[in-house]
């Protein structure tokens, strides 16, 4: 499949802007409205922020973004080669407890999957392959 | 991008946020909070906090992160978030907090 957009940077927060950028303006082009632009922005950050914090432990890494055009919508595929890390095993953190018992962290992660229609995580040799479908709207 | 207002008479910390409350903005938006909330340390002259999102059009989970700390600083109720746009009440409420933030 041919990518309509290919980025490969330095896994630091300073690169989100570009990044964000770059896949707002293919979702834009895809024909995504300002809105869903919008909600594909958050979940892409949100994935890109945790490579960035967690993926490799504080060693300098690399994150490979591309963008393809599919059938009905449009595929973000996000690659690192930092420590392996399944987002959709994750336990969701509990949205109904009380605000004493809330924990700050698992929101970003529980995001994507929220906003996002179709998450599939798989490790191809050292790699973290993180594939976010989402589905243009009629 | 945060202008804090303190109000002797009702014990009340306003903050206005200013732009794009993604995640590199929100952590520094966090250490500015953090700042201003020492400064009530070990007294009893803060009571109640009101975050205004009346200028933020877009919020990261880093964000509501600082809205969890914020609100577990002050008694149970007295945090509220106000002039929220659409799209940054739908992530609220997505991530269960627009309730137990109060966010309007």
């Amino acid at each position: 499949m041919q990518a309509i957009a290919h980025l490969k940077l330095r896994a630091d927060l300073e690169n989100l802007e570009r990044t964000r950028t770059l896949v707002s303006e293919c979702a834009s082009a895809q024909h995504f409205g300002a809105a869903r632009v919008s909600e594909i922005e958050l979940a892409l950050e949100e994935a890109f922020a945790n490579i960035c914090n967690y993926a490799y432990a504080g060693q300098p890494g690399e994150i490979e973004v591309n963008c393809f055009a599919e059938d009905g919508g449009m595929v973000i595929e996000l690659t690192d080669s930092g420590i392996s890390f399944d987002i959709t095993i994750v336990d969701d953190p509990d949205i109904t407890a009380d605000l004493s018992e809330r924990e700050p962290g698992g929101l970003g992660i529980f995001l994507i999957r929220k906003l996002i229609d179709e998450v599939v995580y798989r490790r191809e040799g050292d790699k973290n392959i993180l594939r976010l479908f989402v589905v243009r709207e009629s | 991008m945060i202008e804090f207002n303190f109000d002797e008479a009702t014990q009340t910390l306003l903050c206005r946020f200013d732009g794009r409350m993604d995640t590199v903005n929100a952590d520094l938006a966090t250490q500015q909070v953090n700042t201003k909330l020492s400064e009530f340390q070990g007294t009893t002259a803060l009571s109640r906090i009101v975050f205004d999102l009346g200028a933020v059009d877009y919020v990261a989970s880093s964000f509501l992160r600082l809205c969890i700390f914020a609100a577990k600083g002050v008694p149970k109720g007295n945090f509220s978030i106000t002039n929220t746009a659409p799209q940054v009440l739908k992530v609220f409420t997505i991530t269960g907090l627009a309730s137990i933030l109060r966010v309007t």
